[in-house]
């Protein structure tokens, strides 16, 4: 899938947090946005999925050349489009199996067979190491932040998006965990090679884990500097201060 | 389990049932008791630990639950559409777990008082609702302590979802004449959370369906059977199916 984001401003109440925001991310290819706290990384996440809290004052978000600025979160979701929380929340009294077959059916269009959907939800269990009895847990209920982030990853091999964001992934996880997550997503990729990536982080610790194709650094509403993995470095190593608006 | 139905004011059960001037004496085996267009005032005269379920429809009842010393009760309870009022006595080291829920259509008023009578007693009053119109749903919740009723624990926790613009309050009260006891209350009244709907959509769940998601959850969440569970799914279906919502 094919992202196209086209001189974006987006704010919320009286800020203004993207100014005049412009990204590709061509299918098959893993983009990462870095940059200080605060400056519009997550805030990009939820406006590609249409959060209301945000307000598109300018400009496009295209999905294979389409504009989806008047789709809904739920058909964004349907065209393939994933988010990774950084912080998903609690659902009381909605299990964690429910919402997944429930988001599976609506994804298809069709109720999806309970035996075939038992079978893999088992096999991700497995894979992310999660205690399977969290399947009829209440979503991310009593979930530490380890488990929160896998619950993520187990969603996105069960929904099998074309187009994945992950924010912060990293945050909050130790490393065993983050070299779990990190691993499914790899193995995802290698088997959908079209699907494209976008992924949200202030250390370079994850992307040792998952390659980038393109760091993009963000500050300001806007992409301030562009490069490849060795940028990463270059910001672990100076910081962002160096990087000033053009 | 043991079943009591209550319709149109007459009663049956699955199991012999002694009734003495609508005192009911009940301990050690749980039941389930619905409620059917009926207006009662029965007394529950609870020994031992047990579970008591019911379901409303279409009724007015002012029923007293009185737990005898060292009893456990626990009550899971909903009401379709009915206003309804409740007393609880707790005696010596008794303790009760409340669970209601309800939906409303048409004005409706809910009354719990929860008197603490003696030391050593707990209450837990947990209380749901969803007001489904724009007519009033009223919660008023009373925690009693008294001054002997020392090491007591009062907690009431209260919610009500408004699907349009109906009016609804809660008013949770602590009475307390007591210092050496703990207590604490919660109420909300509002909207499913957008931050819920927003997560339920980000997985390509439609806006409707995620609020039926979440009111189903809301008011099933804290029930512990099926039978019951499986009544309150039954009106929330009818709801959904038959009314412009």
């Amino acid at each position: 899938m094919n992202i196209e984001i086209k001189n974006l401003c987006v704010n919320a109440g009286e800020k203004n947090i993207l100014n005049d925001f412009n990204l590709n991310i061509e299918k098959g290819t893993i983009h990462v946005i870095m940059g200080p706290n605060g400056v519009g990384k997550s805030t990009l996440s939820k406006v590609i999925l249409g959060s209301s809290d945000y307000n598109i004052t300018k400009g496009d978000i295209l999905c294979n050349d389409e504009s989806i600025l008047s789709l809904t979160t739920d058909e964004r979701a349907k065209l393939g489009i994933f988010l990774s929380f950084q912080n998903p929340i609690d659902i009381e009294g909605v299990t964690n199996s429910e919402f997944i077959r429930t988001s599976l059916n609506e994804i298809k269009g069709e109720v999806v067979p309970l035996y075939d959907f038992i079978k893999e939800l088992d096999k991700y269990y497995d894979d992310l190491l999660l205690d399977k009895s969290m399947m009829h847990r209440s979503v991310n209920e009593n979930f530490s932040g380890g488990e929160k982030h896998k619950n993520e990853i187990l969603q996105m091999k069960m929904l099998k998006p074309k187009f994945i964001i992950l924010d912060e992934l990293d945050s909050g996880l130790d490393v065993d965990s983050l070299r779990i997550v990190c691993s499914n997503v790899n193995d995802y990729l290698k088997e959908n090679k079209d699907v494209s990536v976008l992924m949200i982080t202030h250390y370079q610790r994850l992307l040792d884990y998952i390659k980038p194709d393109y760091v993009h650094v963000l500050k300001d509403g806007k992409i301030v500097k562009s490069g490849d993995f060795t940028l990463a470095k270059e910001i672990d190593q100076y910081g962002y201060n160096e990087f000033e608006t053009k | 389990m043991n079943k009591i139905v209550v319709e149109k004011n007459k009663i049956s059960s699955n199991f012999p049932l002694k009734i003495d001037n609508f005192n009911i004496n009940l301990e050690n085996n749980d039941v389930f008791i619905i409620y059917k267009d009926s207006n009662c005032n029965f007394k529950f005269n609870i020994k031992n630990d047990l579970k008591i379920y019911e379901y409303y429809t279409n009724s007015t009842c002012y029923n007293t639950y009185n737990l005898d010393n060292n009893s456990n009760l626990t009550l899971n309870r909903f009401c379709f559409d009915c206003s309804f009022k409740t007393d609880i006595n707790l005696s010596y080291k008794s303790n009760i777990l409340y669970k209601y829920a309800c939906i409303s259509l048409n004005d409706n008023n809910y009354i719990i008082n929860v008197y603490h009578n003696d030391k050593d007693t707990t209450s837990k009053v947990v209380n749901y609702g969803i007001n489904f119109t724009d007519k009033k749903l009223d919660f008023l919740i009373n925690s009693y302590v008294k001054k002997e009723s020392i090491n007591s624990n009062a907690i009431q926790d209260s919610k009500i979802i408004l699907k349009r613009n109906g009016n609804s309050s809660i008013k949770p009260n602590l009475i307390i004449d007591n210092n050496e006891i703990s207590s604490s209350h919660s109420a909300y009244i509002g909207n499913f959370k957008s931050s819920e709907i927003f997560y339920l959509q980000s997985r390509g769940i439609s806006y409707d369906k995620a609020i039926k998601l979440l009111a189903k959850s809301f008011l099933t969440s804290n029930m512990e059977i099926d039978e019951l569970i499986n009544l309150i799914l039954d009106d929330l279906d009818r709801i959904w199916g038959g009314c412009n919502l």
